[in-house]
């Protein structure tokens, strides 16, 4: 059934009820009183004894979709291994450049964070992990701290952000543009994305760390979720 | 059973004092105050006994040594079947014959000989040893000794220690896995004990590194947690758990704890790793330095491994014998004595005594014939050994005999025919029981109805 299906069977459904018992909505009789499931603090859970109403209810299905829907779209799984590939060469980053091993660089972090990253070992049965943990979100985080400046670069001449063929500029000065962040995050930037960026380069220890730092929380953030 | 008037207030006085711990840890977590600084407020204002309970570990720390591909085999060495040790048998498969000896105090029977790890800790804290579940030969990860239920043993444990939280809850190391319990943890997997490392080595955090000064580290960090809340879907109940778990990596990221973990010459020494040990032995002692560092800092509270997966037919007729339980004995009390002398500043307690240790694996081989050192167990049956810091009562549960048969246990502990699945369930909520620090209720919605208090384990300190 579609979403406009679902919330016409509801409203259909709950305007018969109304029509067929009575002028008004009234509480189900057998709801007890707000206090009266509870003994004390410290003795029983207090149950919250306020159903939801119909009109709550169809907001929310208004909102959110079906639970069918919901329950796939509305659950935070991390980015996949493959995936995160090819969103770091969307955004410029050269996997094939090597870094050092004291510097390493955004792609040598990617080809070495398999592990981390919950990659799958399908000689002991393992699946690729689709949870976000720990240690696979900072080695995330950490191959878009180090492909910071090559993306920085990037930027205006990425294919996926020109328009007319021209690309966008991240920063004017030292401050960022609405149209950078866009490319960046693959989503329209709010006035607040421009803000907290400017923010992240005047509060950093120098404006040129503080663009590096914008770019890879940026990033992190719009890609925290597949 | 109805409970007396006196039950009845001690229960309600302990929820409130349960309450009033909950409410100054959460208030303290708020105000940024350090757990230390609350224990002692709590001394000051509600008493020795309230400021203890706040300060004690609800769960223990856990260390799971997946014996995997035969190498199970090996643990039956260390501590083997009082009555196959017992028989001085030469064709048996015990090393050392008529050089064992039965441990007095323990609640179970319980042998060792030259090669048992941890033999000076008290009778009390000597290894609980379970003969439970089935052979499953030739696999690296057990099934049946490894499930409680419908759930992983192993996931149940994350559930548990969930109300400790640390930086990476479940650390699995090569091809160790944990499976899925309600509330369970997903576990960040590395290679190997120098991934373990890595896990806290951000380049970004290194020297030139984006982070490496702590402004620019706070800095990302308050900014990611302000981008994300940006993204509509972060504060849905769906993922907010995801989100949370990423802001705590996005401040790692400006941490660089690796030099704390990193193992050094004096840790390979300590370790006897030192002589180029086979690959396999230097991995796992390499895997128990590094777990006892991150359980020092307080970075995980579990982490499980492999063991040596070498499926050691041989061990007897090439003489192995003679040398890799000695070997693997030098690893497990460097362990226990680096857990021993790490102090947690919290509880003021050696992290060994909030830790447990779980040995299990596929097969533990045939004990009654050493030649060729066959797959095949007694009534097809498993074995699970367990460290639990005395909260289990030590010994053995069940067991193998000299005529090559399998002795079970029941409900009550006590011998009886032998249930590879009944045992199994005893055997597991009983690791449970013990991660629970003895608390019957914490587990009572995985253990199903199991007693474990009194019986398998000892009884909560009242």
């Amino acid at each position: 059934m579609t979403r406009f299906g679902y919330i016409l069977t509801i409203l259909v459904g709950a305007s018969l009820g109304v029509a067929a018992c009575s002028d008004s909505i009234d509480e189900p009789a057998a709801k007890p009183d707000p206090g009266s499931t509870t003994g004390g603090d410290d003795t029983t859970f207090d149950h919250d004894n306020d159903g939801p109403t119909v009109w709550e209810l169809i907001d929310r299905l208004t909102k959110e979709g079906p639970p069918s829907f919901t329950s796939h779209v509305h659950s935070c799984s991390k980015v996949r291994i493959a995936t995160l590939g090819q969103v770091l060469t969307s955004v410029g980053v050269n996997l094939g450049i090597a870094g050092t091993t004291t510097a390493p660089s955004a792609g040598d972090l990617y080809k070495t964070g398999a592990s981390a990253l919950g990659a799958s070992s399908y000689a002991n049965r393992i699946r690729e992990n689709i949870g976000i943990t720990t240690s696979g979100a900072s080695r995330e985080f950490d191959i878009f701290a180090a492909g910071a400046d090559q993306i920085i670069a990037a930027v205006p001449t990425l294919g996926r952000c020109q328009v007319g063929g021209v690309g966008p500029q991240l920063f004017n000065g030292d401050t960022c543009t609405a149209e950078g962040i866009t490319c960046l995050i693959g989503t329209p930037a709010q006035t607040s994305h421009v803000q907290l960026c400017n923010l992240t380069i005047t509060g950093a220890s120098d404006p040129t760390v503080g663009k590096r730092l914008a770019v890879a929380a940026l990033l992190a953030a719009a890609y925290t979720c597949e | 059973m109805a409970r007396t008037k006196t039950s009845e207030r001690d229960e309600k006085h302990e929820l409130t004092r349960r309450a009033l711990i909950k409410w100054s840890v959460a208030a303290g977590a708020a105000l940024g105050v350090s757990r230390s600084k609350i224990y002692e407020i709590l001394d000051k204002t509600a008493g020795k006994e309230v400021a203890f309970a706040a300060s004690a570990r609800a769960t223990k720390r856990a260390v799971v040594i997946e014996q995997g591909n035969g190498s199970l085999a090996w643990t039956t060495l260390h501590w083997p079947f009082p009555a196959i040790a017992a028989a001085n048998n030469p064709k048996f498969s015990w090393h050392l014959p008529g050089q064992s000896t039965v441990v007095p105090g323990t609640a179970k029977p319980l042998t060792i000989g030259r090669d048992t790890p941890w033999q000076n800790l008290a009778p009390q804290n000597q290894v609980t040893a379970f003969l439970c579940g089935s052979n499953e030969t030739h696999n690296q990860v057990a099934k049946s000794t490894q499930t409680l239920g419908t759930n992983d043993i192993l996931g149940v444990v994350s559930a548990l220690q969930a109300s400790a939280p640390a930086t990476i809850p479940v650390v699995t190391i090569g091809g160790a896995k944990i499976g899925t319990a309600p509330g369970s943890a997903v576990a960040s997997n590395v290679a190997n004990a120098d991934g373990v490392v890595g896990l806290f080595n951000s380049a970004a955090s290194r020297a030139g590194g984006l982070l490496s000064k702590g402004t620019d580290a706070d800095l990302y960090k308050a900014q990611y947690d302000a981008f994300i809340q940006l993204n509509r879907a972060a504060t849905r109940s769906t993922e907010t758990s995801a989100y949370r778990t990423a802001s705590g990596a996005a401040q790692l990221l400006g941490k660089n704890l690796s030099s704390q973990l990193q193992i050094t010459p004096a840790d390979l020494t300590r370790y006897g790793l030192t002589n180029t040990p086979r690959t396999s032995i230097l991995n796992l002692g390499k895997g128990l330095i590094v777990t006892a560092k991150a359980f020092n800092l307080g970075l995980t509270n579990m982490v499980a491994m492999p063991h040596m997966n070498d499926d050691p037919h041989g061990a007897f007729d090439g003489g192995d014998v003679n040398t890799v339980p000695g070997q693997l004995k030098t690893i497990y009390d460097a362990f226990m004595a680096d857990l021993t002398a790490m102090i947690d500043s919290n509880t003021g307690t050696p992290i060994a005594a909030d830790t447990v240790i779980v040995f299990n694996g596929d097969t533990y081989k045939l004990p009654t014939d050493k030649a060729g050192w066959n797959d095949n167990t007694p009534n097809n049956s498993n074995v699970v050994y367990v460290y639990s810091a005395g909260a289990l009562k030590s010994g053995w549960f069940g067991g193998a005999t000299a005529d090559g048969k399998a002795t079970g246990f029941g409900a009550d502990g006590n011998p009886a025919t032998y249930d590879g699945a009944t045992t199994a369930k005893y055997a597991t909520a009983s690791i449970a029981y013990a991660v629970a620090n003895k608390d019957e209720r914490a587990i009572a919605n995985f253990a199903n109805g199991i007693t474990i208090s009194g019986v398998f384990g000892n009884p909560k300190d009242k």
